[in-house]
């Protein structure tokens, strides 16, 4: 609060005059400094409607230190002519005064003083008047007394110029009687105190109001990975659907259970160096069932189980390899060798949520690591009905509602389906709903699978890559715990609806970067591109223009963890968002599935 | 995926209707197919070249198809027809032909090759007409299968010959590099093999083919009766018997590592063309290929419809597979279906590749979707469960959740931590693309430290965790290493703030309801670790095992990962929790 006394001094003013008073003018009068008034002017409004106050800016002139210095003494000139006595004085003395070098070089342009250089004992300086007008002063005297107003704006901007006068900008307040006014004001209190409560003195006190438009104190708490709560909610809608967790703690796998088990022939493209990871130490797994070893070599060289087989040169030197897995795959295959060597079968739900490999370099819409999503069901008589019937549930928990579904080719399943799904609309899945829907709907993804199509092709069909960019609409606040990004508007340059990425991931534009080592983050492809529409309806034009040659790149913000999901308004579209198959009797017959059991499977990836 | 691209034009001339691009993208949807550009090859000039290049060139509109990887017999505008088709053609059969006039023509095979590329397979096309577009695609073809079922030219590499320009018996065989001397295609001068090899060394599409065969102490050709090099598979063929618009007889050889890919090849280049060419003649030579592998291999299909999940009859089910060019006649018994396998249907080798087709032909989305009655009952993973649990209440400990890569550099988990190598019992990856993928990380440590350099903007104090796997080599394992899973946690602050890490520690067990002491409780003890401070790291015992550490990291440790504050650690195995 304010000094009391002046609050009311400043309240008997306004009660005075009709109109209202410039808060300057009553400093000026008051002879305060201008800055208590407005504190005043402040604690009064904070009061209610006592008075109001209009926020008002003018411009004035103000002498400098030096200008100051001049209206009192004169101006240097001036003060050099006085300076010299009859007699003159020499130059070098002069030269030694304080105004004397700027001084001399005016009164002499003003020739007011002459030199005499031939002078005996060095130049030597003479009077030539002896009365002489100080104009620079009478003019700083003027400005002095607040009458700038009489100079003219040139000789203003001489003084400017010389360093003696300053324009500088005064905010005052014009003040008027508010409807509440009064010249007494009673203290408000600000918060209720034990005190208070105790001896019931709140019933008396006024309080002052709220600011209800300021924001509250962060929490402080901890807080869990957005991924990895996807991935939690994923698992939920598994269990709740009756599947058991496959143990996926194994991430080095021998090529046989990854590839050899699964039909996969060993010439195959993802068995190159270029697309897997290979081991070096431990190079080689050194454990196999041997007889079932043994029918996979057949089945692959040889055929059997109904099959022609691929009829190569199948090595066991091939199957040894260690890898980093490329699919979760290698743990079912394990999985339903191991429910093969029961001595009768059961059927079985599975699913399982973990890191695959691929041998990649980081790039924007490359990852080396990701989370493969799968689901396995063996039965008697499973059909392609009940593959399609069971994908739908599982969609449908996820609010996905309209499934389609394409022929697709892998080498394990038969037959393939990609899974489509088809984007309505603006639409929250329900899993996301917890969190941060406001920053959510303020959001739209745009799936660019559709777009890129080098990024997925080459991919392993049951995780085709979904590449998804952000973009971050109009005032978006992405509420991450640490962070509180604004992003004011993605149009007009290029770089915008980066900064806002960047300020969360910087680490990401460099080469080697870890995009999940963002604090709560998660990767995403945000979107810049050129050419965006102003704030309102972006979404069409960057669908139909922009979307090949958008440039993506990866950020951390906790809003993406709607990637995979959530649909843009406009795209209506059907998008791929999984794989799914029967697996090959030429898979589950020779690890001594009985005939007649099939297994379905489907496949998606929780990040991209 | 292979992507072919045709002309649009000439395909919806061939298919005998014009579709509109939607009704087209449809139409591939349902046969698995992705129209995945339309284009023209102007376009593709000026998005490549820039647009001036681009003037002059042609602005047919091409269509850009992806085509499943398995489907060899689609590469090509022929086979893409003769597949999209299926609604309306009567399956083409094919038939092995012997020259009325003359002997078939042989190849025969010295026992020299079997050190370098021990198959060959060939067949004659009799009779033919060319004309430049067929001529292309011809081209082409051979080009998508080196590239594809080849695998470029690794596998197999085809060769194709104007047969009245040479005169058989042909000869394949292997011969030391210096006594190979020809004229390859489209050189002016003969050169010898070795030659050739230096003259391709920087040639932009031949380079990448040499490596095959480069190191050989012999390098396969193939003569004619008259001495006359046809090739040097599988890098070039020779200048004499090359092909040409005017050509009527085709002499097609396919040598090979595989000999299964070789008569699919040959069998892809044989029924692409066939059906241009009416007289066509198809010889074997030495490789029975042309037993017509498949042609009289009949499938017996017990009881289709379980499969689908439909009640359709047998008769039906058997005129989908023959709109899908698979010839079916319900057999005798009325329920199994007999199905003739045709040469270019190298993909189907089980019923149930039959089966997938059928589906196709009826449609994937006209199948009723039903609920499998299987009944189960669900389990989490025991691992998984603990890790679930503990997740959630150190984030309400006030900690956040990290996710770091399970790959890292070397430097990562042993220089910056001031570890040795040796000691970490580390996996190490062979052929990683960048310094980032050396190792599979064996602490969660390093992870988090890069992640609180990322934040480091972010106020302090910073507090993070993450519980996850690590690899580590264990002989005992089938493949020589097992994931660890671990609970690691970090504060940063202006301040060690070890009491921090301390408490957390404390939380932990007691959530775990492990008490403080010895014996069955826990304690920590003094220990060294060159990752920590001197002094300030101690060793976490539960139920008298140790369990992991915590303590103050080294400043080195601090400087190495280009932070500025000191920090503390923990780093415990939840698996004895289990």
């Amino acid at each position: 609060m304010a000094d009391t006394g002046l609050v009311e001094t400043l309240l008997r003013r306004v009660e005075k005059v009709d109109g209202g008073l410039d808060s300057q003018d009553v400093a000026t009068s008051l002879g305060v400094d201008h800055q208590a008034i407005v504190g005043a002017v402040k604690s009064l409004l904070a009061l209610g409607d006592v008075i109001s106050a209009e926020q008002r800016s003018s411009k004035h002139w103000e002498l400098t230190g030096e200008g100051c210095e001049i209206a009192e003494q004169g101006s240097h000139e001036a003060r050099v002519v006085s300076s010299i006595p009859e007699e003159g004085m020499p130059q070098s003395q002069l030269m030694k005064l304080a105004f004397g070098k700027v001084g001399f070089s005016k009164a002499m342009s003003n020739k007011w003083i002459r030199l005499d250089k031939g002078h005996e004992g060095g130049p030597r300086i003479f009077k030539t008047v002896e009365h002489l007008e100080d104009l620079v002063r009478d003019k700083l005297l003027l400005v002095q007394k607040g009458q700038a107003s009489q100079l003219e704006e040139k000789e203003k901007n001489e003084l400017k110029k010389r360093k003696l006068l300053s324009e500088v900008t005064v905010k005052s307040y014009w003040i008027t009687k508010g409807s509440c006014f009064s010249t007494t004001i009673t203290k408000q209190e600000t918060e209720l105190t034990p005190e208070m409560i105790a001896s019931g003195s709140w019933k008396e006190k006024k309080f002052k109001p709220y600011n209800f438009e300021a924001l509250g104190v962060a929490p402080d708490c901890g807080h869990l990975h957005p991924l990895m709560k996807v991935r939690t909610q994923f698992r939920q809608i598994f269990l709740e659907m009756g599947f058991t967790e496959m143990p996926t703690n194994n991430f080095i796998e021998s090529s046989f259970w990854n590839f050899d088990s699964l039909f996969q022939p060993q010439q195959h493209p993802a068995r190159d160096q270029h697309d897997t990871f290979f081991l070096s130490d431990p190079a080689q797994a050194h454990e196999f069932p041997q007889d079932y070893l043994e029918r996979v070599r057949k089945v692959h060289s040889e055929g059997g189980f109904g099959s022609q087989g691929y009829k190569y040169d199948w090595k066991i030197e091939e199957a040894q390899k260690n890898i980093l897995r490329t699919h979760t795959t290698a743990v079912s295959a394990r999985m339903l060798y191991k429910l093969a060597q029961q001595e009768k079968f059961t059927p079985v739900k599975y699913f399982s949520i973990d890191r695959v490999f691929r041998n990649e370099t980081l790039d924007a819409t490359h990852l080396a690591e990701f989370h493969q999503i799968e689901g396995v069901v063996a039965d008697y008589g499973l059909t392609l009905g009940d593959l399609m019937g069971i994908l739908h549930q599982f969609f449908n928990k996820l609010g996905i509602t309209k499934l389609r579904f394409k022929p697709a080719y892998n080498p394990y399943t038969e037959p393939s389906m990609e899974v489509f799904s088809y984007h309505e609309g603006t639409v929250l899945l329900k899993i996301f709903k917890p969190w941060h829907v406001s920053c959510l709907c303020e959001m739209c993804v745009l799936a660019l699978s559709h777009s890129n199509p080098k990024a997925h092709r080459r991919r392993n069909p049951i995780h085709t890559e979904y590449i998804f960019c952000f973009f971050l609409h109009n005032f978006v606040t992405v509420l991450s715990h640490h962070y509180k990004v604004k992003v004011e508007s993605h149009a007009s340059s290029e770089t915008q609806p980066n900064q806002a990425a960047l300020l969360l991931t910087q680490h990401t534009s460099k080469p080697g970067s870890q995009p999940h080592q963002c604090v709560g983050g998660n990767t995403v492809h945000l979107a810049t591109w050129s050419g965006c529409t102003a704030p309102g309806s972006p979404q069409e034009s960057l669908v139909a223009s922009t979307l090949d040659n958008c440039a993506t790149r990866e950020a951390h913000t906790e809003a993406i963890l709607i990637c995979p999901f959530l649909l843009t308004p406009g795209l209506k579209k059907w998008v791929e968002v999984g794989n799914s198959g029967m697996f090959r009797p030429e898979m589950l017959l020779p690890m001594g599935l009985p005939e007649g059991v099939t297994v379905i499977a489907w496949g998606l990836s929780l990040e991209r | 995926m292979p992507t072919v691209s045709v002309k649009r034009d000439l395909l919806f001339h061939a298919l005998g209707r014009t579709y509109t691009d939607e009704e087209f993208d449809e139409l591939c949807f349902e046969f698995g197919l992705e129209l995945d550009e339309i284009t023209s090859e102007k376009d593709i000039i000026s998005r490549e070249q820039g647009d001036t290049k681009a003037e002059g060139a042609s602005d047919v509109i091409l269509y850009k198809i992806d085509v499943p990887a398995n489907r060899y017999d689609l590469l090509c505008l022929e086979g893409l027809v003769r597949g999209l088709q299926v609604f309306k053609m009567e399956a083409p059969r094919y038939r092995r032909v012997s020259p009325a006039s003359s002997e078939p023509q042989r190849l025969v095979i010295t026992k020299e090759t079997t050190a370098v590329r021990p198959h060959a397979v060939a067949a004659v096309l009799r009779n033919i007409t060319f004309t430049q577009e067929r001529y292309d695609s011809f081209i082409e073809l051979q080009e998508k299968l080196h590239q594809n079922v080849c695998r470029k030219r690794t596998l197999v590499a085809i060769g194709t010959h104007d047969l009245d320009t040479i005169s058989g018996p042909f000869t394949y065989t292997a011969k030391p590099p210096g006594d190979i001397r020809f004229k390859p295609l489209n050189q002016a001068k003969e050169y010898t093999a070795q030659e050739l090899m230096s003259l391709y060394k920087t040639d932009s599409h031949l380079r990448h083919y040499l490596h095959i065969i480069e190191d050989e102490a012999v390098y396969p050709v193939i003569y004619d009766s008259n001495g006359i090099v046809l090739s040097m598979p599988p890098i070039i063929n020779g200048d004499h018997s090359k092909i040409s618009l005017n050509t009527k007889n085709v002499f097609i050889e396919c040598t090979a590592t595989d000999l299964t890919k070789a008569k699919i090849v040959l069998d892809m280049m044989v029924t692409m063309f066939c059906e241009y060419f009416c007289f066509l003649l198809w010889e074997n030579i030495l490789e029975p290929t042309g037993q017509y592998v498949h042609s009289d291999y009949p499938h017996s299909i017990c009881n289709p419809q379980p499969f689908f999940g439909i009640s359709e009859s047998t008769e039906h089910i058997a005129q989908l597979l023959t709109k899908m060019c698979l010839r079916s006649e319900v057999m005798s018994d009325g329920e199994q279906i007999e199905v003739e396998i045709p040469p270019t249907r190298s993909d189907v080798i089980h019923a149930c590749d039959i089966m997938e087709d059928a589906a196709m032909a009826y449609g994937f989305n006209n199948i009723p979707r039903t609920t499998p009655r299987t009944y189960t009952i669900a389990n989490q993973l025991p691992l998984n469960k603990l890790s679930e649990l503990l997740r959630q209440d150190l984030a309400a400990a006030g900690f956040t959740e990290a996710l770091t890569f399970a790959l890292c550099s070397q430097e990562d988990i042993a220089d910056k931590l001031l570890k040795n190598i040796s000691e970490t019992r580390a996996c190490r990856i062979s052929n990683p693309k960048t310094a980032e993928f050396q190792v599979a990380r064996t602490t969660l440590l390093s992870g988090l430290l890069k992640t609180v350099a990322a934040n480091r903007k972010m106020p302090l104090p910073l507090r993070l965790f993450e519980i996850s796997d690590v690899v580590l080599k264990d002989e005992s394992k089938d493949v020589g290493a097992r994931n660890n899973r671990r609970l690691c946690a970090v504060y940063y602050n202006k301040s060690p703030g070890f009491e921090v890490i301390h408490g957390l520690m404390d939380r932990v067990m007691q959530l775990l309801e492990i008490k403080p002491g010895q014996g069955n409780g826990y304690h920590i003890q003094a220990a060294d670790d060159s990752t920590f401070f001197p002094g300030r790291c101690a060793e976490i015992f539960a139920c008298g095992k140790s369990i992991g550490r915590l303590g103050v990291l080294h400043p080195d440790v601090i400087n190495r990962f280009e932070l500025t504050m000191p920090c503390s650690a923990l780093d415990i195995d939840i698996e004895h929790f289990l």
